[in-house]
């Protein structure tokens, strides 16, 4: 726990400088007081235990108005060229791409009404991720911690033989800023849909199983440093944390939760066989393993004729917009009614909630700036965005918010978009009053501002 | 005090007894006294925590209720408290009724929980401020200007207790006891805890603590020393310890009212290797290892560090240091590593040839032009606001952790929004053109001196003069470079930060630990572990006229530097006073380094020559999954705390199952591969791996413990490769010891 501080009453330095570094009890047990916490932490208990998230990112910033949030009757430069159709929940309508999700709005709720203020890719996760505004424009890194670092900082003493939180793909924007590199999650490489797809990382060989058993006996004979000695605790740290890797490595359980052999073919049929699908079924995996916060990043190959990029950033010179979420919006509709039907039959609603977002919504009005093509494009948008989610214990089956005619901006549950990120961390558990110390040593809380939404609750 | 006495509402006057009655009760003189609200009042809601940052200080306040942060702006807490929310705080018809009185006593739900209770002075007084219609005081009311702690320093044997005194002294020269209302902080609460009253309890453990009390934007620090019992061992080793130059003095000193003993000297190996990696950031050679020990000269270590410094690791690893927090930073833009490469090349060349600290400071912050002609100026392509050029500058080389002024009052200093808009005016004429890219990311612009140009305090909308903190505000002619002034301030040889946060660095960079700690962020509620050391050392690099490398010889000629890591019962818990030496991990560069040195196998950086070395990376921008894992900083901002000094799980992994570290050791080139193949006997090449990893012949054990192991594997090649793995995962690896 990294600089972590707790406000209750004087802000005051010293105190939080204590908790990051040497702290009365745990030095005088010789204990790393990071870990005395963990360890206090762990036996204390607190929040839901089980509680995770997938986080399917469509980097760029998907349409609210292709998506889940049309407006059938804005004039034609709006509203583009999909109808909504109706769902099983009456008065709730999503894209006519999307048939098969809308037969089962019962086990969704969609989120209108949230906006941020920040309008490029890596400035706009940031802001969406973390809660807070990024001084730089185009940060590649960020500047304050996203939500899946917090998490994984406040949960480590959960950890056991798998990794707290797992990502294909760093986020654009993403990252743990000040709370260092041990909050990053764990990345794993390649495509789930592929044949190859392994995670070499975390698995081990039976002969290597070996090795490692052999390497381990070694070092437990040369290692003799005294790691009292050192009084910051590091060394009592690394010797803790090597101990639970060749746990991680000798147990079957990481391995197994990324081997999605182990899944029947049927089920990974209904998933689809693409990368959505079978990186859904992989997150389905993790979660139940023990994995608190996957992020999936949503890449998909468009075709030539729609712009042959592999983001959601539609603007005219990219796509043809209309086109791309033909070619997408498909795939998306077998993957992710198959993640939320797998999920509710196993129970898993309650604990894991699915969330389908990018950084921010689309320009409502279309253009067609493209200057060979005029081909129609939507801009950067983060006065309004549309929030998908499914699962998690939270009350499915609404929609809550509502934006303007033209989806410009909400109109009714106006919500900062800390408010998703303050919902995550109350079903999590975790105080946004506790503060971490950035690295010119001001206290930033987790979050400041941001209720959880009351109707999903 | 002649003041006269209020007619009192009888609600008041029964909330006036109870007052009477405590012990602790408020003193007649303030009975008596007309309350003033800067003077009494705000000074309760500082001492509860009310207007802290994360409570009713934000600034967006909470649950409606908004503070100025730590009371700096009385006159807005007044109007907030008086006339907010339309009064509704207060209940003038029955004061115990006001919102303000029930929130922190609970009587009705407070998101900040209990503060005080009803027998509390505090409530007390509150009370009766409310009762009394809410005086504002006078204007011309005294205010404070000073204050003072006493004892300012006291021994106090462990296990015993004391108690401090804290006064005010105001502007009309009276004093007053404000131990009641000052907030006090211990440092090291393991040494010494102090309560709200100023109850000292000194605890269990030798050592040495701050006590820092605050009030009313004051703040004083009374010093603790809890020293062990007497013992003619530990006295006998204090007398008996060498002294090698002045730092021993001062260190010594302060152990001696410890009654710390100081460790051993350390071995000649562990010095060749501390030594080594702290100057040159590399481990020794396999030959460095063999030279060295056969070396039987007096002067070998003094030697050694002069190698040292004259090789060019030396320049290689400062460099990366400084490029480190210069942010020498590449964004991802291809077009920007002509300026970084630039930069670092410049940077690593004025430390190899020693140049004056001075000088490479003011070619930084005076730079002009474009980095192709004029490298320093790279540092503008990343610090790029008004706001960065003051917190960066004061951050680095003012050791000053300033940026909280930039919208309100420093909560833990005397800095105003004044001070920092001072300093920022001395950056009010730069200003740049060119180049390619958009903000952050814009590459090879140059940066121009405009005319004139100037800065505003935007709190109160007014053009502000250059000056450094504690200075005149200057007035600069047209068409000069302001930022040359704030460089001549900044160096003058009275400059209270400049010498002072260099040394500190240097300080921290040897000993894994700042006399001040966290080594950029020199304060007064921040205080030094031994202030005449830190005074002494800061005297010394002005007078050698700011050369670099003779505070380093200092540090590293010290018997200080060169006691062991290893303790005793008396100096295991010492970690602030230097009795012994603290272990150091490896940074992420210099152990990748090592790596490959031990397993002699390089890594290759895209874009370089085979065989340049992690520490000689002039940007952010080579990509390798290693070192992100082992916390090099992405240099986004001005603090060496960005590069992350602990272990985590995904480190422990990445070493035991990627193939990137994993086929060093066990690969088919490299040391184990060589050495399986090798036909001397098995205890020759054990030494060898030994000196190569560990830079120290092994003891009898160990090659004992090798040999059998080695025995007892039919494959030769995996069995040295199993015995490098295991060597280059002890903790003798990873730290300095």
């Amino acid at each position: 726990m990294k600089n972590l501080v707790n406000c209750s009453g004087p802000m005051d330095r010293r105190s939080f400088l204590k908790i990051g570094g040497l702290s009365m009890g745990a030095l005088s047990a010789g204990l790393n007081p990071a870990l005395t916490q963990l360890i206090a932490a762990a036996e204390a208990g607190q929040g839901n235990k089980d509680f995770s998230v997938i986080l399917m990112w469509a980097n760029g910033g998907p349409s609210q108005l292709e998506t889940f949030d049309l407006k059938p009757k804005a004039p034609a430069e709006y509203r583009g060229e999909f109808e909504p159709i109706e769902t099983n929940v009456p008065g709730i309508e999503i894209t006519e791409l999307l048939p098969n999700l809308a037969k089962m709005a019962d086990k969704f709720s969609i989120v209108r009404s949230l906006h941020h203020n920040r309008n490029e890719h890596s400035g706009g996760t940031n802001r969406f991720l973390s809660g807070y505004t990024p001084k730089a424009a185009n940060p590649a890194d960020a500047e304050y911690p996203e939500i899946a670092t917090v998490v994984a900082d406040q949960l480590q003493h959960q950890a056991k033989d798998i990794p707290l939180t797992v990502a294909n793909t760093k986020f654009y924007g993403g990252g743990p800023a000040y709370l260092g590199a041990a909050a990053s999650p764990f990345m794993f490489r390649g495509d789930p849909n592929s044949e190859k797809f392994n995670v070499s990382d975390l698995t081990v060989t039976q002969a290597a199983l070996e090795d490692l058993n052999t390497r381990k006996r070694l070092l437990g004979r040369f290692d003799r440093f005294r790691r009292e000695l050192d009084a910051k605790g590091t060394m009592s740290a690394l010797d803790k944390f090597n101990e639970r890797a060749i746990a991680m490595l000798t147990s079957p359980r990481t391995a197994e939760a990324f081997t999605l052999s182990k899944e029947p073919d049927e089920l990974r049929d209904r998933y689809g066989r693409t990368s959505w699908g079978q990186g859904l079924l992989l997150a389905r995996r993790l979660v139940e393993s023990g994995v608190r916060f996957v992020q999936l990043q949503a890449s998909y190959r468009l075709s030539k004729e729609a712009g042959r990029v592999s983001n959601w950033d539609d603007h005219s010179v990219n796509t043809h917009t209309f086109r791309a979420y033909r070619e997408r919006m498909p795939t998306f509709d077998v993957a992710v009614p198959a993640l939320i039907e797998d999920l509710y039959a196993r129970g898993l609603n309650e604990n894991v909630l699915f969330i389908f977002c990018g950084e921010f919504g689309r320009t409502p009005k279309i253009r067609h700036q493209d200057k060979k093509t005029k081909r129609p494009g939507r801009d950067h948008w983060s006065r309004s965005m549309s929030i998908f989610l499914s699962g998690g214990g939270l009350k499915m089956g609404q929609v809550v918010g509502a934006t303007n005619s033209r989806a410009e901006e909400p109109i009714s549950r106006v919500m900062n978009s800390n408010c998703l990120l303050a919902t995550l961390y109350h079903k999590f558990g975790i105080d946004t009053e506790q503060a971490y110390l950035d690295n010119s040593g001001r206290p930033i809380p987790i979050l400041t501002d941001g209720e959880p939404i009351a109707e999903l609750l | 005090m002649s003041l006269p006495i209020r007619r009192l509402r009888p609600l008041a006057f029964l909330a006036l007894s109870s007052i009477l009655l405590p012990t602790t009760a408020v003193r007649a003189s303030e009975l008596i006294s007309e309350i003033d609200f800067t003077n009494d009042i705000v000074p309760i809601f500082t001492k509860l925590g009310c207007n802290g940052g994360g409570c009713h200080g934000k600034s967006t306040g909470r649950g409606g209720f908004k503070l100025s942060l730590f009371g700096y702006e009385p006159q807005l807490d007044y109007q907030e408290i008086v006339h907010g929310s339309r009064g509704r705080r207060l209940f003038q018809g029955n004061s115990k009724r006001s919102l303000l009185l029930l929130k922190p006593i609970m009587a009705v739900p407070h998101g900040g929980g209990l503060r005080m209770k009803t027998s509390a002075p505090e409530y007390q007084l509150l009370l009766r401020w409310i009762s009394n219609e809410t005086p504002w005081g006078k204007d011309d009311a005294p205010r404070i200007e000073s204050l003072h702690v006493e004892p300012s320093q006291i021994e106090l044997a462990r296990g015993s207790k004391s108690n401090l005194k804290v006064t005010a002294v105001y502007s009309n020269g009276k004093h007053r006891d404000v131990t009641r209302l000052t907030k006090f902080k211990s440092n090291d609460p393991s040494i010494v805890l102090i309560d709200e009253h100023g109850k000292l309890a000194s605890q269990n453990r030798t050592g040495q603590a701050a006590v820092v009390a605050q009030y009313q934007g004051q703040a004083v620090v009374c010093q603790v020393l809890s020293p062990a019992e007497k013992t003619s061992e530990v006295d006998q080793r204090l007398a008996e310890f060498q002294r090698a130059n002045k730092i021993d003095e001062f260190v010594i000193e302060k152990l001696k009212r410890l009654r710390i003993p100081p460790s051993e000297p350390s071995d000649d190996a562990t010095f060749l290797r501390r030594t080594t990696v702290k100057i040159s950031g590399r481990i020794p050679t396999r030959e460095e290892v063999k030279i060295y020990s056969a070396d039987d000269s007096k002067d070998k270590r003094q030697r050694l560090i002069n190698r040292l410094l004259d090789s060019p690791g030396y320049a290689d690893h400062f460099a990366q240091k400084w490029c480190d927090v210069l942010r020498i930073k590449r964004r991802g833009q291809n077009d920007r590593t002509y300026g970084t490469t630039a930069f670092h090349r410049w940077m690593r060349n004025s430390i190899a040839s020693n140049r004056p600290y001075d000088d490479i400071v003011r070619d930084i912050i005076t730079a002009t032009g474009n980095v192709a002609a004029n490298p320093p100026a790279q540092w503008y392509a990343e610090v790029r606001y008004l706001d960065r050029y003051v917190d960066d500058t004061a951050q680095v080389f003012l050791g000053l952790r300033i940026g909280c002024a930039r919208c309100h009052h420093h909560p833990f200093e005397s800095y105003s929004q004044n001070d920092y808009y001072g300093l920022a005016a001395f950056f009010g004429r730069g200003d740049r053109k060119g180049g390619s890219g958009v903000a952050e990311r814009r590459s090879n612009e140059a940066v121009f001196i405009k005319a004139s140009g100037s800065v505003k305090n935007p709190a109160t909308g007014l053009v502000v003069l250059p000056h450094g903190l504690g200075s005149q505000g200057l007035e600069i002619p047209e068409y000069a470079d302001p930022r040359q002034n704030l460089v001549d301030w900044m160096t003058a040889s009275d400059n209270p930060y400049f010498a002072k946060a260099f040394v500190n660095r240097m300080w921290a960079h040897f000993f894994g630990r700042g006399i001040v700690d966290p080594m950029d962020d020199l304060r007064v509620t921040n205080p030094a572990s031994n202030q005449e050391l830190l005074d002494w050392l800061a005297e010394q690099f002005i007078e050698n006229r700011f050369d670099m490398k003779s505070t380093i010889r200092l540090i590293c000629s010290s018997n200080t530097y060169q006691l062991s890591a290893n303790a005793d019962q008396w100096n295991e818990m010492d970690y602030v006073g230097h009795a012994r030496f603290y272990p150091q991990r490896l940074s992420a560069e210099v152990l990748l380094d090592a790596i490959d040195q031990a397993t002699e196998v390089s890594t290759r950086y895209s874009g370089l020559p085979t065989g340049t070395r992690a520490v000689q990376l002039p940007d952010e921008g080579y990509s390798n999954e290693f070192l992100r894992i082992f916390g090099r900083p992405p240099r986004e901002s001005a603090c060496e705390c960005e590069r992350s000094p602990s272990p985590s799980l995904s480190q422990s992994l990445f070493v035991m199952n990627n193939s990137f570290v994993t086929s060093k050791m066990t690969g088919n080139n490299g040391l184990a591969a060589r050495l399986a193949k090798d036909k001397r006997p098995h205890s020759e090449r054990v030494t060898e791996m030994f000196l190569t990893v560990l830079s120290r012949n092994p003891e009898k054990w160990e090659t004992d413990e090798a040999i059998k192991y080695l025995g007892e594997e039919a494959d030769a090649k995996k069995a040295y490769g199993n015995l490098l793995w295991a060597l280059m995962n002890t903790k003798e690896f990873y730290y300095v010891r």
